[in-house]
């Protein structure tokens, strides 16, 4: 993390409390996580269009890469079958090489229906198939089936969790009390925190239609308020002013309700390359905390003939910075201070909002990185942590950060197999700011440069 | 904490008319079996102290070792070295050095007979003889358990996050022979870590750090105190001995504005782990003979978290002197330390020699941010002095703000106001230890004034046949903390009427 969490004392009964080393640095975990529950926040890809393999063998549709760090795998899709019962498994490339089949779901229905459930990796660690802090393959697989996946992502556990201490004038006190506050927030900053921050896959397109067409860049986020930037680099062929395109953003629901959050007026197209963004406000949309609902990008050809290329898109979840619920900032202790039940419990507020249910819930989720096999294609993300993992092909990916993405750098080359870490501390990206990586396999940030990758082709 | 005086008569015996001595020296000469040489003692002066001169309040963190000083009769020069027919030849022969050696003192009681607490624990530093007019002597200087630290340079992994009792421990352990008494601290120590440095400085500069103090009491054990111990033990809380006329001969009062400040600057360096990286690079080919080992101190270009174990043909090439891999028959074994490696190598190939080309050592280095100061001004108006400031910018184990805000504010309340010393010479009180709360009552006018203070020195002598007095130095209670009731976890109650938080 560039920003460190505090480290909060254990107390024992018979201590003098103190303000600075033993309140404070609770304090400062609350404030800490609360800001981690504000941040902005790139979504992840999802099929642009369902999946299909109507044979009666296995064949893998999808591919994502995903470090693992926590051992709870969640998946989230929609299948049904092309004929009889169609299958989706999800498999994985393990340490040795080999391919592991983690799940097999079936359905027999001819439209589609959800798929949730979990997996327990646990399994795979115990026995050396898997190991933290290394980048796996993982694999979609159909049998006479279609799939639309929504996620595929690892969360973190609450396990070990402790009812926040819920003060009384009075009460005598007890390590206890403070101790189980403790408890609950290294919890949550070990097990909601993502030392991984995920990649948008965008791709690359061209349109020669008038129409728009499936969606171009899809994105999948989870709900909190109450923002939305979207943001689309197009191209047209030449371009003149009086050659016009447009542009839309979509919201499909879980239940399949699609709606259309904004559409852009006509755009002159320019001779460079252009970028086009709007800010959507996010409340009203029938989604509650924790929802997830897909984002799509789709552009069209307005008033022109020419092809319109779409070189890139940003998707970004952001906060209005306003703390939820019955969110209360904990004081800043001081020398002498009271230790009144009213001040003590605002911990108590605050993790319960941090908490599964709250208004400021930490989703302690690590989506995978949907990635294009066949080809290097663009990602977007948000920079939240100091190390750019990527797995670049037999030619140089480019970063284009700040302003507009004006500024370029180009990384290391590779060979479509080693994955390659880059520093972005001293490039000066924009903390918390969108950028985009082009001509790359796959890519995420890591608060760590060791992440290493376990054979994958 | 005062010794327990369980099952004696010490807390009547100590100041009555009759108060008869009770002395045992023994030593160990042969490092297992404790010989008596009380009967040889002509006299004996202990010194304990949390305050010094020199040093300053205890809550600076710069505690002394104790030391004691036995005068012995040596007419007989049983503990000359060159004397061949002394019973102890065998064991001092080559000098008297780092000799344990235990000091208890008490008073004859009319029942039990003698009553005696232990009064020093330690080792006999140096012996020096004297014959003057026909009486031979040695003198023993003694230091407390603290020498086997002073003596002992250590090293150690990166310790992440540990609060300085714990610290603290981990030294002691790999000192060893070392009971313990510590503290939970305050607070935690970021990145905490030992490069052939003295476990004694080490130590006090950990309890520095959490504004504690560190030092051995007089059974042997080392003590990690933590800033509020005054506040919370009974030994602290409630006096456990007067001091009044009838029992002491000699009364002073000083106040002393040497440790006046107008302002406390306490520093901090914060640091982090950095980046994988290179730690360490050889700067030639290391050249491993036919079937044999090499082993090599690598030291790091800074303190370091962790180290990732060399792999072959990233972080090393063993080849021949013709170029051909040597990898099968190579292997190394690294002991990795903060600052520093012992790196074995070993060749098992009997017939060629391996030469290790471009080795290196990748890990975690921690580094280190500017340095960053919290400021604390005297808060008494108008202040008693100005523009003196306490600076405390040499402590490595001060690297977060927490750590130095506390530090800072706590010292500026002891600072702001000179401190009253009371020393008085008095019968010794056997089973007072330092920090002890004592009620010392003097008369002004014709009336008693009582002073509560914490022993902060404390000076014992006996004469051989004569008495056994003590020298204390007594820092009073008043001001010393800004609140009498501090909320103690366990004990106070929440609510707006609740014990004041520490700093």
């Amino acid at each position: 993390m560039y920003i460190p969490y505090p480290t909060i004392p254990e107390l024992a009964n018979g201590q003098v409390l103190s303000a600075s080393a033993h309140l404070n640095p609770l304090t400062r975990a609350s404030d800490w996580l609360l800001g981690w529950s504000h941040r902005p926040y790139s979504a992840w890809a999802a099929s642009v269009t369902a999946v299909t393999e109507s044979g009666d063998n296995y064949v893998t549709r999808l591919r994502l890469f995903l470090r693992h760090t926590w051992n709870t795998l969640y998946y989230d899709l929609q299948m049904y079958a092309t004929a009889g019962t169609g299958n989706v498994r999800i498999v994985y490339v393990d340490n040795s090489g080999a391919e592991r089949v983690l799940t097999t779901l079936a359905s027999t229905l001819g439209t589609f229906e959800r798929k949730t459930g979990t997996i327990d990796l646990s399994v795979e660690v115990a026995a050396g198939r898997m190991t933290v802090g290394k980048i796996y393959q993982f694999r979609v697989q159909l049998l006479r089936a279609h799939c639309k996946l929504w996620t595929l992502s690892e969360r973190g556990s609450l396990a070990g969790w402790v009812n926040p201490t819920d003060f009384t004038d009075g009460a005598v006190s007890a390590s206890a009390h403070l101790n189980a506050l403790r408890t609950d927030y290294n919890l949550l900053y070990t097990q909601k925190i993502e030392p991984v921050n995920q990649a948008l896959y965008v791709g690359n397109w061209q349109t020669r239609g008038n129409d728009y067409e499936n969606g171009y860049a899809v994105g999948v986020l989870r709900y909190r308020p109450n923002k939305l930037h979207c943001a689309i680099k197009a191209h047209m062929a030449n371009a003149h002013i009086s050659r016009t395109w447009q542009w839309r953003v979509q919201m499909e629901n879980l239940a399949g309700v699609v709606t259309t959050l904004y559409e852009s007026g006509a755009i002159g197209s320019t001779v460079e390359p252009q970028w086009a963004s709007t800010v959507i406000d996010m409340a009203g949309r029938g989604l509650g905390l924790g929802d997830y609902y897909k984002i799509f990008i789709e552009a069209r050809r307005y008033s022109s003939d020419q092809a319109l290329y779409l070189q890139d898109a940003v998707i970004v979840r952001q906060s209005t910075v306003s703390p939820g619920g019955s969110w209360s900032n904990p004081k800043t202790w001081t020398h002498l201070d009271k230790l009144t039940a009213a001040e003590l419990d605002k911990y108590r507020a605050c993790l319960l909002e941090l908490y599964a249910g709250g208004a400021e819930e930490l989703f302690g989720e690590i989506p995978a990185v949907l990635f294009d096999a066949t080809r290097a294609g663009m990602f977007s993300l948000t920079h939240l942590h100091r190390y750019l993992c990527y797995l670049p092909d037999g030619s140089a990916p480019t970063l284009y950060y700040s302003t507009n993405y004006s500024k370029e750098y180009t990384l290391e080359a590779g060979n479509g197999v080693d994955w390659k870490t880059f520093d972005l501390h001293d490039l000066h990206v924009p903390y918390g700011g969108a950028y985009t990586v082009g001509n790359v396999m796959a890519c995420h940030e890591s608060s760590v440069n060791t992440d290493t990758f376990a054979p994958h082709w | 904490m005062a010794q327990s005086t369980a099952g004696t008569n010490l807390v009547n015996n100590w100041h009555a008319n009759t108060a008869q001595p009770a002395v045992s020296v023994t030593v160990q000469w042969d490092g297992t079996t404790w010989t008596d040489e009380t009967s040889r003692v002509v006299s004996i002066e202990i010194q304990h102290a949390l305050y010094d001169v020199t040093t300053g309040l205890p809550m600076l963190g710069n505690t002394q070792p104790s030391q004691a000083r036995l005068v012995m009769w040596n007419a007989d020069d049983r503990y000359t070295p060159d004397n061949n027919s002394s019973p102890l030849h065998t064991h001092i022969q080559g000098g008297i050095y780092r000799v344990p050696i235990r000091i208890d003192m008490g008073y004859v009681d009319v029942v039990n007979g003698p009553e005696r607490l232990r009064q020093f624990t330690g080792e006999i530093e140096t012996a020096s003889e004297s014959n003057a007019g026909g009486q031979k002597q040695v003198v023993f200087q003694c230091v407390d358990n603290a020498i086997a630290t002073l003596q002992y340079k250590h090293r150690t992994t990166m310790q992440l996050d540990k609060r300085p009792d714990e610290y603290i421990a981990t030294l002691l352990t790999a000192v060893g022979g070392i009971s313990t008494n510590l503290d939970r601290a305050m607070g935690v120590i970021p990145f905490a870590w030992c490069d052939d440095e003295n476990v004694w400085q080490e130590c006090q500069q950990a309890a520095a750090a959490d504004g504690g103090w560190f030092y051995f009491g007089k059974d042997g054990t080392a003590r990690f105190e933590r800033m509020t111990h005054w506040l919370e033990a009974a030994d602290h809380t409630a006096s456990q001995a007067t001091i009044n006329a009838a029992r002491m001969w000699h009364y002073v009062d000083e106040i002393v504005w040497r440790d006046v400040y107008s302002s406390v600057i306490v520093a901090y360096t914060p640091r982090r782990i950095g980046p994988e990286q290179v730690i360490y690079e050889s700067d030639r080919p290391i050249e491993v003979p036919p079937g044999g080992t090499v082993h090599l101190t690598a030291l790091f270009r800074g303190p370091v978290a962790s180290y990732i174990p060399p792999v072959c043909y990233t972080d090393f090439w063993p080849v021949t002197a013709g170029m051909t891999s040597q990898s099968s028959y190579v292997t190394i074994a690294v002991t990795a330390y903060a600052m520093q490696a012992d790196i074995e190598i070993t060749n098992s190939n009997g017939e060629f020699a391996a030469y290790i080309l471009d080795f290196q050592l990748r890990g975690y280095l921690v580094e280190g941010d500017e340095t960053q100061e919290v400021r604390e001004d005297t808060t008494l108006d108008p202040p008693l002095i100005a523009g003196k400031i306490y600076s405390l910018r040499e402590n490595d184990f001060v690297q977060s703000e927490t750590q130095a805000a506390m530090l800072a504010a706590f010292l500026r309340d002891k600072l702001q106001r000179p401190r009253r010393l009371i020393g008085v010479q008095a019968v010794a009180c056997p089973f007072l230890e330092l920090g002890d709360r004592v009620m010392v009552q003097h008369y002004m006018e014709g009336s008693a004034v009582n002073i509560a203070g914490y022993v902060v020195g404390y000076t014992q002598r006996y004469q051989a046949d004569g008495m056994y007095t003590m020298e204390l130095v007594v820092l009073p209670v008043d001001n010393l903390f800004a609140s009498s009731n501090y909320f103690r976890v366990g004990s106070s109650a929440y609510g707006p009427a609740s014990p004041a938080l520490f700093y």
